[in-house]
């Protein structure tokens, strides 16, 4: 026996593809005679009608409603025909060949349930809200954006850490979870050393330095740069270290941030000793023996926490590292005619940075030579820049900080005021040395190098003729695996005068010497 | 998100006034809004051809997965439109102004390499075209109307299901060869809305029939008056026959108004213009919805052998 069974959606529309992949599927289906898919219009009623599949309630219906309607065994449940064209109708969006912008996370949990991480980088004030859903519904979050209350951040923190989930951030630029690089991030190898990070190019520089040296990442956790903060306490990193020391693939744990809060400090220190992992914290000019009083290796620089951390993950000798790749005559060599070439007058330092941790990094290498430094993330107040679109004696820049962002991309992403600082300190005839750096990875500037030599052409051009000598030294922080030219932005440097140096610390620690020689 | 056109027609009332609309339906790449007209306004992602009365974004997005819903209140201002109750915003500040109106200033051809291009038209459907459509309805025009041998290979068959509105076609057809006005109104109401799609497949056809009178006509001279007169004759009692959507297209069918593909296919077709341009704005028109560029291209062809037959 058959009967005729419909289902009728009012004012409800599909595209002419859907409505002929939907007749087509129907009529495929097993102990289904006859079917009609379409609009009610009156033609297409009068079809059902000569096909003998017209009801009342079709009859009834409008151009503008939709209807299938079908002769069909009596074991076939119009509710099934109906899951059945709905499953085509969300396969059948998914397949669009369309970019998928879900609006809500809401709507992107409905495309792709497997998901169980949210990155939100939308305005800071909104920020912990999305955050907060996410939590709720189970997810890891990692916020990018910044301007997020600290009380929203321990909150939230709070909650991830009852949930036994992983809130990195807010304004957390890098991460590396199972192999895919978030936010600012470069492509670094598969490996046994984990990271639990509190600074962004901190994070990206000891990855960059551990793929160099042969060594690979097995999670790069960010926390956000407030997480060691009184106020915050540590929350992440110590959620991350639980993460890392049950995590089968991680063999050695690195820990990095800028100098946290003494109790904070104390606190994440504890939590690491005894672990039977081997552990590497660099807390950026954290005392070393304070450090190492728990039972961890504590690094020097974001570079020899890359060395002691590959070490330890091959099972090699642990050492510090303070030195260069470069052998001692060649540094001296280096030293030597960048200081004949230079006036009398030459002698100030200045560091203008994209990263905040590289900058950091090299104001506590370089003051070792020459002494404190003026800056706009100095701590100390007395050396905190007045107006930090104008230097004083040896300064150093970071123009990832708010006073340079308001309104504008962060200099990563948009290197051109960066650049132009470097024509405007070639102006000033006492300069002797800039420092500078260049992150390149996912995220960033697709040729911050390019986008910049200009300048520095420019800058030198300008010193020339002005009796000087600038002396332009600079890092990259990439792999050759990143979506920019390593190897060709090393080149294009070099042919325009800048030494490279294989890392920030090295950089840092030339131009301290530099610097030393001139004022002896 | 920033809008990269916007009908020039729909650009001129933002100029006098703001207003409201309602979603009507939703695409992946595009969506129709009701305003308090009762008029149908298309936003198209980058990927469709730009179409009367449309806003067009620079971005291939769906909208179904911007979240876009039926019934959603749509504010239309000069600079801005907005979605109520979602973060969705349409900038037309940058948006090129785009003439809805047929393009009738082109270099007429010969008729000779008319004839030509409607020959390789013919192949093409054949070849290429979409036969779930109103194409199996073609074949019972044979007897009344020469030049159809190139759409069919030897064994083409009709659907039975086209049975019962087989005799409506043939009768529409031919008070469309006889250009009486009074038949063409009543005959064109018996086969409006028939079809599956959202155009359905006979208002497709008929659109290609509509726009090749405009741009026949003018071709050949003819008084434009006339052909409007007679394409007005085949809408008449549209309202309530058809989907909206659809009656909305064959109201811009009807004065010549169509998508950028279409028209620059006529272009190409009645001016002079390389084969390879033309074969390729065939190849873009076939490729519109599911059937839907292949009917409207079979109403181009039947409509333009039925004017080019008496000339």
């Amino acid at each position: 026996m058959s009967k005729v069974i419909y289902e009728i959606r009012k004012n409800t529309y599909y595209d002419s593809v859907t409505l002929m992949l939907i007749s087509k599927e129907v009529e495929k289906i097993e102990g289904v005679h006859e079917a009609l898919v379409g609009m009610g219009t009156d033609l297409n009623k009068e079809l059902a009608e000569k096909l003998n599949i017209l009801t009342d309630e079709i009859k009834e219906i409008g151009p503008n409603d939709f209807f299938i309607t079908l002769l069909a065994d009596e074991n076939v449940q119009i509710e099934d025909i109906v899951k059945e064209v709905d499953r085509m109708l969300t396969e059948k969006r998914k397949n669009s060949d369309s970019d998928y912008m879900p609006p809500t996370l809401n709507s992107a949990l409905e495309n792709q349930p497997e998901s169980n991480m949210v990155l939100i980088s939308v305005a800071g004030e909104y920020a912990a809200d999305e955050a907060r859903k996410a939590l709720e519904k189970g997810l890891h979050v990692m916020i990018f954006s910044d301007n997020v209350s600290i009380e929203d951040e321990k909150e939230l923190k709070q909650l991830a850490v009852e949930k036994g989930l992983l809130m990195m951030g807010p304004d957390c630029g890098t991460a590396i979870i199972n192999n895919v690089p978030l936010a600012f991030a470069n492509a670094i190898n598969k490996g046994n050393i984990g990271i639990v990070g509190a600074s962004g190019t901190g994070t990206q520089e000891v990855t960059v330095v551990i793929d160099k040296l042969g060594g690979g990442i097995s999670q790069a956790i960010g926390t956000g740069g407030r997480d060691l903060h009184e106020e915050v306490g540590g929350l992440m990193m110590l959620q991350g270290i639980e993460a890392l020391k049950d995590d089968p693939n991680t063999e050695v744990i690195v820990l990095i941030s800028k100098p946290p809060a003494a109790k904070i400090a104390e606190k994440i220190l504890k939590a690491v000793e005894g672990i039977k992992k081997p552990v590497v914290v660099n807390f950026i000019g954290g005392d070393k023996e304070t450090i190492e009083k728990y039972g961890v290796y504590a690094a020097t620089s974001l570079e020899d926490t890359a060395r002691k951390a590959v070490a330890l993950s091959k099972g090699m000798d642990v050492k510090d590292f303070e030195g260069f790749d470069l052998s001692d005559e060649e540094i001296e060599k280096i030293v030597k005619e960048e200081i004949e070439k230079m006036d009398k007058d030459q002698k100030y330092f200045r560091g203008l940075f994209t990263g905040g941790t590289l900058a950091e990094e090299a104001i506590q290498i370089v003051s070792k030579a020459v002494g404190p430094i003026n800056s706009n993330i100095a701590s100390n107040p007395e050396l905190k820049l007045k107006d930090v679109n104008k230097s004083e004696k040896h300064t150093c820049i970071d123009f990832g900080e708010d006073e340079f962002t308001v309104g504008k991309p962060h200099p990563m992403i948009d290197p051109s005021t960066r650049a132009e600082r470097i024509v405007q300190e070639a102006a000033d005839g006492e300069v002797a040395v800039i420092l500078m750096d260049f992150v390149l990875g996912y995220g960033g500037h697709e040729d911050p190098v390019g986008e910049t030599l200009p300048k520095i052409m420019e800058a030198k051009e300008k010193a020339e003729k002005a009796g000087k000598h600038l002396c332009i030294i600079s890092s990259i922080c990439g792999t050759e695996r990143d979506p920019q030219d390593i190897v060709e932005s090393q080149k294009r440097l070099e042919e325009a005068g800048v030494i490279v140096m294989p890392t920030n610390a090295q950089a840092a620690r030339l131009a301290g010497l530099i610097l030393k020689e001139i004022t002896n | 998100m920033e809008c990269s056109h916007i009908c020039h027609g729909l650009y001129k009332r933002l100029l006098v006034e703001d207003f409201t609309g309602i979603v009507h339906s939703v695409f992946n790449s595009s969506f129709n809004v009701l305003d308090d007209n009762q008029q149908l306004i298309t936003f198209l992602n980058a990927k469709r051809p730009m179409s009367p009365n449309s806003i067009k974004i620079g971005e291939n997005v769906s909208y179904h997965s911007l979240g876009i819903k039926p019934k959603q209140t749509v504010y239309f201002s000069r600079e801005i439109v907005e979605v109520k109750d979602s973060n969705i915003k349409f900038f037309l500040k940058e948006s090129e102004l785009w003439e809805k109106g047929p393009n009738l200033s082109f270099r007429r051809d010969n008729k000779v390499n008319i004839l030509t291009k409607l020959n390789r038209m013919g192949e093409i459907l054949s070849k290429e075209g979409k036969k779930d459509g109103i194409y199996p309805l073609i074949g019972s025009l044979e007897n009344s109307l020469e030049g159809l041998e190139v759409l069919f290979d030897s064994n083409h068959t009709t659907s039975n299901r086209d049975d019962f509105i087989k005799q409506r076609f043939i009768k529409f057809i031919e008070s469309y060869i006889e250009e009486d006005l009074v038949k063409l109104s009543k005959n064109s109401v018996d086969i409006i809305g028939y079809g599956v799609g959202l155009t359905p497949s006979m208002d497709d056809f008929l659109s290609g029939i509509m726009i090749s009178r405009i741009y026949l006509s003018y071709y050949l001279g003819l008084k434009m008056v006339y052909a409007y007169k007679i394409n007005e004759a085949i809408i008449k009692e549209l309202n309530n026959k058809t989907t909206m959507v659809s009656q909305e297209l064959l109201r811009f069918s009807s004065v010549g108004e169509a998508n950028d593909y279409v028209k620059d296919l006529m272009v190409s077709f009645l001016g002079i213009s390389p084969m390879k341009v033309f074969i390729d704005n065939l190849e873009k028109v076939l490729s519109i919805g599911e059937t839907s560029g292949t009917d409207m291209l079979l109403g181009i062809y039947i409509g333009s052998r039925i004017i080019l037959n008496s000339f």
